[in-house]
């Protein structure tokens, strides 16, 4: 049970995540009698946790993301989700909204979708009348949405540790992340609305005026979330050839569509995208030693049972593993607690009948709240840096949204059907 | 002197790192293609892409060090507000790192040497292991080379702005 408690001490030194994951176990290692594991095993399973076809898709999706990016489709997609909000209060803010959740479905991390949607649309929400600092706290939260829409990398690592089906576990996440979507949109005209300022008020409603021609230009890039999920539930395509595929299609629009960037700007973007997935793989790699140590000094039956004893009654340990998810996700990182909590929690979830693609909607539901948490709260650092604004003057106004989310961790808990309905309607 | 050897050796690096990047994209499209389009299927493909995405992702972590992007808890680095105690302080994890770093140097040496007695092949190419688990004893020597730098040059010039700076090479 040691080995917990030292590994959250050694992160804290703030050495890289991937490095903690060995010191940690390396160290349990030396001074614990308990696990009879060789230590060159850190090189093992670290390759052998490396060595997957399927965790390729990561550093893929990685890439279409960025590409699709450079290829200007920001500001398209920005203009394309000003055509469905030219009507009601608040206008720019629901506009933020939308384009985070389309600018999901091309990129599968959340820090990627607040530092695009922020810095183009905090200066222009902020000339309109938001104070800054609640605009830069909506976009920190509506980033998390693009990791409920596929792709999503937290779904492709919970797909890794539960072997649940990542084809699934996309279309899983849709519903969720659409609800997340209407909450914000509902929830930022609301704020708009009882603020109080009337210059806010009305220059927010003076909404800005969509281009229909650039907002359709966004259609192309738009496409590229069907071809993937159409590819994978058709079989036509494994999730790691669709991500290739999308690369692919990502080079094929920046360079004859858009015609953003060309043949020499690639090998720039392709080293940016190798280097962000490499950091998030690295941690895979270390963290998969880590899991086996802590398989072998039985943490996970250690921490099933503890839980047991709080509580027997379904719904009180569902409740009791929602809150230990957010309690992490408070404090770790999202990619590092998937890796450790999956085959901790998993078995326990699996006794209580929920589905294990339901269960990885409900994680990264709950690991997405973490993103808006202090103090590790990812999209709140980098809305931060986009914004200007100190990380302490985030923690009121991104209040609200944090209650709302909370709300659609409990709605996603309890109504499983949100998650499983496409799913099984697509079929397995 | 040693400052610029790092300095080329992370350029090395990023370009090795950019171009494996772009060769395995090209060959998980082209294997979509050879399956969908000509009827033929390349089970050694899927094998070479795998160990060139290892090879990629410990490249591309040693090339993280040099310029200071891998993901980390940075808290205390908030809290530090006095530049002296920051110098220390990073000083200290670089030491802490250098040392995880040198351990896994050692151990991949370890499992290295093991592969090349037994002569092991891998399942599909049957090409030597080593050409694939060597990845982590390069790895493991460029970010003990890259650590060291850094605490070389936080030990030289602690107040200059570029030893502190995030996501650039220097």
């Amino acid at each position: 049970m040691t080995l917990f408690p030292l590994f959250l001490l050694v992160i804290l030194t703030g050495i890289p995540i991937a490095f903690a994951f060995g010191v940690a176990a390396l160290l349990f290692m030396t001074f614990a009698s308990g696990p009879s594991l060789k230590f060159d095993s850190l090189v093992t399973v670290a390759f052998s946790g490396l060595d997957s076809f399927v965790l390729m898709s990561i550093p893929f999706f990685v890439f279409a993301g960025d590409l699709m990016k450079q290829g200007g489709i920001v500001g398209r997609l920005i203009d394309f989700s000003a055509l469905f909000m030219r009507k009601g209060r608040g206008g720019l803010g629901g506009i933020a909204v939308l384009a985070s959740t389309f600018f999901g479905a091309i990129s599968g991390s959340s820090a990627a979708s607040v530092a695009a949607i922020g810095s183009s649309m905090l200066p222009e929400m902020e000339r309109q009348g938001y104070r800054r600092q609640d605009a830069a706290a909506l976009v920190a939260a509506s980033g998390y949405i693009g990791i409920l829409i596929p792709p999503s990398i937290p779904l492709i690592l919970y797909g890794l540790a539960s072997s649940a089906s990542i084809g699934d576990l996309f279309l899983a996440g849709i519903i969720p992340g659409l609800l997340a979507t209407v909450m914000f949109v509902g929830l930022n005209s609301w704020i708009v609305r009882n603020s109080g300022d009337q210059t806010a008020v009305q220059a927010a409603t003076k909404i800005h005026h969509g281009h229909l021609r650039t907002g359709l230009s966004a259609i192309p890039g738009l496409l590229l979330p069907i071809i993937i999920l159409g590819g994978i539930y058709s079989g036509i395509f494994t999730p790691t050839e669709a991500a290739a595929v999308a690369v692919a299609y990502a080079i094929f629009v920046g360079l004859f569509v858009y015609r953003s960037f060309t043949l020499r700007d690639i090998p720039a973007i392709a080293l940016d995208s190798a280097i962000t997935s490499a950091c998030i793989m690295l941690i895979i790699g270390f963290s998969a030693f880590f899991g086996r140590v802590m398989t072998i000094g039985q943490v996970p039956a250690a921490i099933s049972s503890a839980m047991l004893g709080i509580t027997s009654d379904p719904i009180g340990l569902i409740l009791l593993i929602n809150a230990f998810l957010l309690f992490l996700g408070m404090f770790v990182e999202t990619a590092t607690i998937i890796m450790i909590a999956t085959p901790i929690l998993l078995p326990l979830v699996k006794s209580l009948g929920i589905d294990p693609v339901h269960f990885g909607v409900i994680m990264v539901v709950n690991l997405s709240v973490g993103l808006i948490t202090p103090p590790m709260a990812l999209n709140l650092f980098v809305a931060s840096r986009v914004s200007g604004v100190h990380l302490k003057d985030l923690m009121r106004p991104v209040v609200p949204y944090v209650i709302a989310s909370i709300g659609l961790v409990l709605i996603v808990t309890f109504v499983p059907q949100l998650s499983t309905m496409l799913p099984s309607m697509f079929g397995k | 002197m040693f400052k610029s050897f790092t300095h080329y050796l992370a350029r090395i690096e990023a370009f090795l790192v950019a171009s494996v990047m772009l060769t395995i994209s090209a060959l998980v499209f082209a294997q979509v293609l050879t399956r969908y389009v000509f009827q033929y299927s390349t089970p050694w493909l899927e094998e070479l892409t795998r160990f060139l995405m290892i090879w990629m992702v410990m490249i591309a972590s040693a090339y993280a060090v040099r310029t200071r992007q891998h993901i980390a808890v940075d808290v205390l680095e908030t809290v530090i507000t006095s530049p002296r105690w920051a110098t220390v302080y990073r000083m200290c994890l670089s030491v802490i790192c250098l040392g995880f770093c040198l351990t896994l140097t050692y151990l991949s040496y370890v499992v290295v040497h093991r592969t090349v007695s037994f002569g092991q092949l891998s399942g599909a190419m049957r090409i030597p292991m080593y050409l694939a688990n060597g990845s982590f004893l390069l790895a493991g020597i460029l970010m003990s080379i890259h650590y060291l730098d850094e605490i070389v040059r936080l030990a030289i010039q602690p107040k200059s702005r570029d030893v502190h700076a995030k996501g650039v090479l220097k």
